[in-house]
């Protein structure tokens, strides 16, 4: 059985969950996708508070993070993560429309693992988000502390 | 007192030169010259003046002396005594002017004759045909009959000379050297005083006028004078003065200028970026419902579909490129010196993958070293070399040559190809965003190669322009001005 991690993907906007969640279920991907629609969310899911209190633990094996978002935008939840002791270790994946070069270079500045643009064309949307999704949370070895599917230690 | 450096005494210059002598020379020789052609029109003056009234004068006395003479010597003449005429004429003695008597007899016999000492020995005249005065440029010859009772008995030949008036003339003469060697020391106090009255405040001024053009609109000229010169420094100050002015609505105008256009460009970008999404969203979803219903739809619904897919796909593709276009606008120009040479090999390097299959011939001249921004350089090259490999593509062998021009203050380069060319007539569109000359069956493109090239090139102050004969290639050219001192 090939262990799927569970994946956080931030998104604001429903068409593009929507169209996220279509390409990692295509690909069989991960069976566990937590999705936040803003900032906020993302980081009350993360240090378990609010109306996350109750969730069950284990953090995400991996983050896509979009940039734009309402309330907190995607760089300040990248800051609060990576500055957390044990959030940090959590991989993150920006995954956003943005190419700017200033967008980039906080990123990366930030210690974000990857930063895919997102393509206009589904099949290559669809491409890289699977690939995101096999690499992640399958291929790679998930950070000690990460939730795995249910039954496996 | 540092400006009296700047006043060489120089050789004198060769004379068509005139023009560019300093005023200091050219002041003094006009003084100079005014002076000596007054004392010239003196001296002339006073020659006429001296030797008209001096003929008269003389002319007068030889009358008066002759017709002493003539009262005189009648009886000698009547008795034939030349040892009296001799004695008559030698009284003589006591006026100086006259230098030569003589007595003639009626049969023309000379009587008896006079010579002043020291006059050099002459040959006596011969018995004169006519009486009267006569002037020559040295003497008054004077010859008048001598009658007693209505008889003649003889005539009088006299002569005197003007020697006089020429040592007169010479002693004004010598005046006037003196006074021109005397002029000629006072040059130099004038040449002095020019200086200080004339050359020195005007080299002050253009000193001060040249700081001005290098952009120092602090300074402001001394009027010491109000002629002029002063004149001249209220109004530079003036002139100055409107100048900070202009400057600093200038630097206002530009600032607001670029305020705008940040806020357009980021207006833009932001458009152009949330345009992004909806597209995505179109194409993701129309994905989708191919996946979903494509089974179910017939042939011209999967086609409807197939097409606002397409359409989604070239949106997304005029929207790259426009953003793309406008990043050439708001990137910040690095200035540094670029090798055209090693961007141009790199370029055709690029662009050998896309040649590849294909017979390509490259023409490559070697390049000058620009002064720009080395990535924007390079977006104009390769926009230049792709066009030139895109349009070559239906020749069996494409040959492409990229070369410079040397034109004065500029560099022009070019890229020419062999390939279908274009209607010179189009030549104004070129240039021109999402502008395009051929069907995307044709050729593919947005249309915002060219216009790319033209923005870039502008912004390091060139300009663009082709030339093309259909069917016969075409020919892209770009200008650059040369690195000077003073970057804009």
């Amino acid at each position: 059985m090939i262990e799927l991690g569970r994946i956080l993907l931030v998104e604001d906007n429903p068409y593009d969950v929507e169209l996220t969640l279509e390409a990692l279920a295509d690909y069989n991907v991960a069976n566990e996708v937590v999705v936040a629609v803003d900032g906020a969310e993302a980081l009350d899911y993360l240090f378990r508070r609010g109306a996350f209190a109750d969730r069950p633990e284990g953090n995400p094996a991996a983050i896509l993070l979009d940039l734009k978002l309402p309330k907190v935008d995607g760089i300040e939840v990248l800051r609060t993560i990576k500055a957390d002791e044990k959030l940090k270790i959590i991989p993150v994946v920006v995954l956003t429309s943005s190419r700017e070069e200033q967008d980039l270079l906080n990123s990366y500045k930030l210690g974000v693992n990857a930063y895919v643009v997102k393509p206009i064309d589904f099949h290559e949307f669809a491409r890289a988000v699977k690939g995101l999704g096999v690499f992640w949370a399958i291929i790679n070895e998930p950070p000690p502390g990460s939730a795995r599917r249910p039954g496996q230690s | 007192m540092e400006i009296l450096k700047d006043i060489r005494i120089s050789r004198i210059p060769p004379l068509r030169n005139w023009r560019n002598w300093s005023i200091q020379r050219k002041l003094l020789l006009i003084i100079l010259a005014t002076i000596l052609a007054s004392l010239v029109l003196v001296m002339v003056g006073i020659t006429i003046y001296e030797v008209t009234t001096y003929r008269t004068r003389l002319a007068k006395e030889a009358e008066d002396v002759g017709g002493f003479l003539a009262a005189n010597s009648a009886p000698a003449l009547a008795f034939d005594d030349a040892k009296t005429a001799k004695e008559i004429l030698n009284t003589l003695k006591s006026s100086p002017e006259v230098s030569v008597a003589v007595l003639y007899t009626n049969s023309g016999r000379i009587l008896a004759f006079y010579i002043r000492s020291g006059q050099p020995k002459l040959f006596l005249p011969p018995r004169p045909a006519s009486e009267g005065l006569q002037f020559t440029s040295r003497h008054v010859v004077l010859v008048r009959s001598i009658a007693q009772k209505g008889l003649p008995l003889g005539m009088l030949y006299l002569r005197a000379d003007m020697t006089n008036v020429y040592s007169r003339l010479k002693g004004y003469a010598g005046i006037v050297l003196v006074v021109a060697l005397a002029l000629g020391g006072g040059a130099l106090l004038l040449r002095v005083l020019l200086q200080r009255l004339v050359s020195e405040p005007l080299l002050r001024l253009s000193h001060m006028a040249g700081r001005i053009a290098g952009g120092d609109l602090n300074v402001s000229m001394p009027m010491a004078s109000d002629d002029e010169i002063g004149q001249l420094a209220k109004t530079l100050n003036h002139m100055t003065a409107e100048l900070a002015h202009s400057y600093a609505e200038l630097q206002r105008n530009i600032g607001q200028l670029q305020a705008a256009n940040k806020e357009l460009e980021a207006f833009s970008y932001s458009v152009s970026h949330d345009l992004r999404a909806p597209l995505r969203h179109i194409m993701g979803f129309v994905e989708l419902l191919t996946k979903r219903t494509g089974e179910l739809l017939d042939e011209k619904s999967r086609h409807y579909l197939e097409v606002i897919s397409d359409s989604a796909g070239k949106m997304g593709g005029l929207i790259d490129d426009l953003l793309a276009f406008s990043r050439a606008g708001r990137a910040e120009m690095k200035r540094q010196s670029v090798d055209f040479n090693s961007t141009v090999r790199e370029v055709i390097t690029d662009f050998s993958v896309e040649a590849q299959g294909r017979k390509v011939e490259w023409k490559v001249q070697s390049l000058p070293v620009v002064f720009g921004d080395p990535t924007l350089l390079r977006q104009v090259w390769a926009n230049l070399v792709s066009n030139a490999l895109k349009f070559t593509r239906p020749r069996e062998r494409a040959i492409i040559e990229i070369g410079s021009r040397e034109k004065g203050d500029i560099y022009e380069f070019f890229v020419r190809d062999n390939g279908v060319g274009f209607d010179m007539k189009y030549k104004d569109k070129l240039f021109a965003l999402f502008q395009r000359l051929h069907s995307p069956d044709e050729f593919e493109g947005t249309g915002v190669g060219l216009a790319n090239v033209r923005r870039i090139v502008h912004r390091h102050g060139g300009s663009t322009w082709a030339e093309s004969a259909l069917g016969e290639g075409a020919t892209f050219y770009f200008s650059l001005p040369k690195r000077r001192r003073q970057e804009a």
